[in-house]
């Protein structure tokens, strides 16, 4: 198994890496301050990240880029247990928000369409949690797929399927459907909870964490629930997968001696 | 002339610093007023006692009372692993913490009084029912009181703030109707293990940099003695002279400087603001302070600014707790249990990890879990309690216990017998009057 490299040094508290511009940036979540989650960006070979929006004084977390990086998605919180969704045009920062209502309502874990035009979520529901979508608007809001708890949608590179975690079948486990929420399969049954797909560039392979015998280690395989292969094999907590457009590396954010940092490692 | 400014003291050389100040002259060391000459608590089985105060609730089924046979609407997504203790199982989110259920007892019958998280809080710390209306001390400021005061505050609290909801501070954080000479003396703790004193003031001219120079310390301190009259002296109130005498104590300052501390222990911990935290109250506890409080507040959950929700996962129950609070948890209690064993120190500390209540056996329409002071945990080492014992028992639910409640009173009887204060000492104060302690945790 090959060595990860690492990528940050400051050991601060890191989530949700994503790359855009081909593999020269990432984009993540830093905790800033105890109070202070912000979108950071690292172009790859620097050490220093910078703010994404620096005049930001909400906490802005968990962002996700269309395949141009036109339009960006993220998790806004701007009451109390309530989390809005804004989607963001680049060149402008003309947002569009769904706003999930008052009160202790939220919604995270957004995954925007490579074209744009749509973004899937996680969202609390009558029917425990599932996974909606909104236009780019921020409107025109659709049930995709309901049933348990289900969680850390990711549309693939090509939009016409979304992974995602669900308890539906008993407990977190990894599952594929079509962007309109027909034909969910789970990929494969794992003892320990499975978390936080993402997909390979050629969209054949997923990268997610899995909880196996009590630790979080990054884990790949393919979309038919074969060739599972360990990526990570450490101590502490690997988590927070991310694939290198190249499809040559996974990031991921890993935790060692209790510091929290990127790293990458690569991936036959 | 004094005037307060503001900076952070790390108490130590190479570290930020902003801070504040304000002070006067020559204060006592007024670390609390004790009940018993020289403090001396000969039948205390505990020396110290450290609270693990899991403000906001944890959810008892998502931890350490899962219900793996339940329906799927109350047993929720997380699976289940086997612990050292034969029978008992935690949910997956707590494998460290599985692997040393012989050192600790967990007590999954508690049930509180009140399902509001002031009220109950106060409850929860203070034992006693009128405790959610009024002001009554703290299990904390008990102890304290009956110790009295030595080199370090009796009662030291570690957190960012008093325990506090969208409403207000929780009324038993402190000394309650006793005063403020038994409130807490508050310490904060970053990620990175910095140590931060809101209430310490200093003297109009003494620099920061001070700190570092006992020295120089001292003499500035003399300096402005001098020039203190007696006026000024009087109007300071009981948290600057707190203050004023931990500054000018090289080995209370020595016990809050975790770089005093090998880089691994350190690690151990991990970099959260609950680690140092954790790290911060054993060092506490080593240097003698009698009872400690962690508060886990706003540490994990900067997406919900502004207000301390701690444990209160009102929504998205199903991924702040893998994400953020189990893992935290469990890295930090295993590693303090571990760190006061290999110490020597767990035999004569108490540590009690425990929130105000329980959540929602079933899943609420925010997939996620609401208040439930019907029945929730709490988990007892150190100081001769019996490792790896479950006391007590839920339902199939959760709901409620199957055997005999325990109360938060019986939780503070317990404290207190620990710490030295049996039923005389108790009544002799007015607490906790009637109530039994824990035996069978011993």
């Amino acid at each position: 198994m090959p060595e990860p490299v690492r990528l940050t040094t400051d050991g601060t508290q890191k989530q949700d890496p994503v790359f855009l511009k081909g593999g020269d940036e990432l984009v993540f979540t830093l905790l800033e301050s105890p109070v202070q989650l912000r979108l950071m960006r690292l172009k790859v070979g620097d050490k220093a990240p910078t703010k994404v929006n620096p005049d930001a004084t909400t906490n802005e977390f968990e962002a996700t880029f269309t395949g141009d990086g036109s339009s960006y998605a993220f998790v806004q919180s701007r009451g109390n247990l309530n989390m809005k969704l804004v989607i963001r045009e680049t060149a402008t920062s003309k947002d569009a928000v769904f706003d999930p209502g008052g009160g202790f309502a939220s919604v995270r874990r957004p995954s925007i369409h490579p074209k744009g035009d749509r973004v899937c979520f996680a969202i609390p529901a009558s029917t425990g949690q599932e996974i909606a979508s909104v236009s780019r608007d921020g409107k025109d809001r659709k049930t995709i797929t309901a049933g348990g708890i289900n969680n850390w949608p990711a549309y693939s590179p090509d939009g016409k399927r979304i992974a995602f975690c669900s308890s539906r079948e008993g407990e977190f486990d990894l599952y594929v459907m079509n962007a309109d929420g027909s034909d969910a399969k789970r990929v494969i049954k794992l003892d320990g909870m499975q978390t936080r797909p993402c997909w390979s560039p050629d969209g054949k392979r997923l990268a997610f964490t899995w909880n196996r015998d009590g630790n979080y280690d990054i884990y790949a395989v393919n979309i038919d629930g074969t060739g599972l292969v360990r990526l990570t094999d450490h101590a502490e907590r690997d988590d927070y997968a991310t694939w290198h457009p190249d499809g040559k590396s996974v990031v991921f954010v890993g935790e060692r001696n209790g510091k929290f940092d990127l790293y990458s490692v690569a991936v036959k | 002339m004094f005037e307060v400014g503001s900076f952070r003291s790390s108490l130590h050389g190479g570290l930020s610093r902003r801070s504040f100040l304000s002070a006067a002259a020559s204060a006592p060391l007024a670390f609390g007023l004790g009940e018993r000459a020289g403090g001396k608590t000969p039948q205390a089985k505990a020396k110290s006692v450290i609270v693990l105060w899991l403000w906001g609730a944890p959810s008892h089924i998502d931890t350490f009372d899962p219900k793996p046979n339940a329906p799927s609407e109350i047993r929720g997504p997380f699976g289940t692993i086997a612990t050292k203790t034969t029978g008992v199982r935690f949910t997956e989110l707590f494998p460290k913490t599985a692997a040393r259920s012989d050192r600790f007892a967990l007590i999954r019958s508690m049930v509180n009084f009140d399902g509001d998280h002031l009220k109950a809080g106060s409850i929860g710390l203070t034992g006693m029912l009128e405790g959610k209306d009024a002001e009554v001390p703290n299990f904390g400021s008990i102890v304290a009181r009956h110790r009295g005061a030595k080199d370090l505050p009796s009662f030291m609290a570690i957190g960012r703030g008093n325990p506090r909801d969208v409403v207000g501070p929780m009324k038993g954080f402190g000394g309650g109707n006793w005063g403020r000479n038994y409130d807490p003396f508050l310490v904060g703790c970053s990620e990175q293990g910095e140590t931060d004193i809101p209430a310490l003031k200093l003297i109009d001219g003494l620099s920061p940099a001070a700190l570092d120079d006992r020295r120089k310390l001292l003499g500035d301190l003399d300096r402005l003695n001098r020039e203190a009259d007696k006026t000024t002296f009087d109007k300071w109130d009981i948290t600057q002279k707190r203050a004023y005498g931990l500054l000018t104590n090289p080995d209370a300052r020595k016990a809050l400087d975790l770089t005093q501390e090998k880089q691994a222990t350190r690690d151990a911990y991990g970099q959260s603001s609950f680690g140092q935290s954790c790290l911060l109250a054993r060092r506490l506890a080593q240097a003698g302070v009698p009872y400690i409080q962690v508060n886990w507040s706003q540490y994990v959950e900067a997406m919900t600014p502004n207000c301390d929700f701690g444990w209160d996962t009102h929504v998205f129950n199903f991924d702040l707790l893998p994400d953020r609070h189990g893992p935290i948890f469990d890295r930090v209690y295993s590693t303090l249990l571990d760190d006061l064993r290999d110490r020597g120190m767990l035999d004569s500390t108490l540590v009690v990890a425990m929130g105000e209540f329980g959540r929602t056996p079933k899943i609420n329409g925010q997939a996620s879990r609401d208040h439930w002071p019907q029945c929730y945990f709490s988990m007892w080492a150190g100081a001769g309690v019996r490792g790896g014992t479950m006391i007590g028992d839920s339902d199939a639910t959760g709901s409620a216990p199957l055997t005999e409640p325990f109360t938060p009173g019986m939780v503070g009887a317990t404290i207190l017998e620990q710490a030295g204060m049996d039923t005389q000492a108790r009544a002799e104060m007015r607490v906790l009057p009637g109530m039994r302690a824990i035996h069978e945790l011993f």
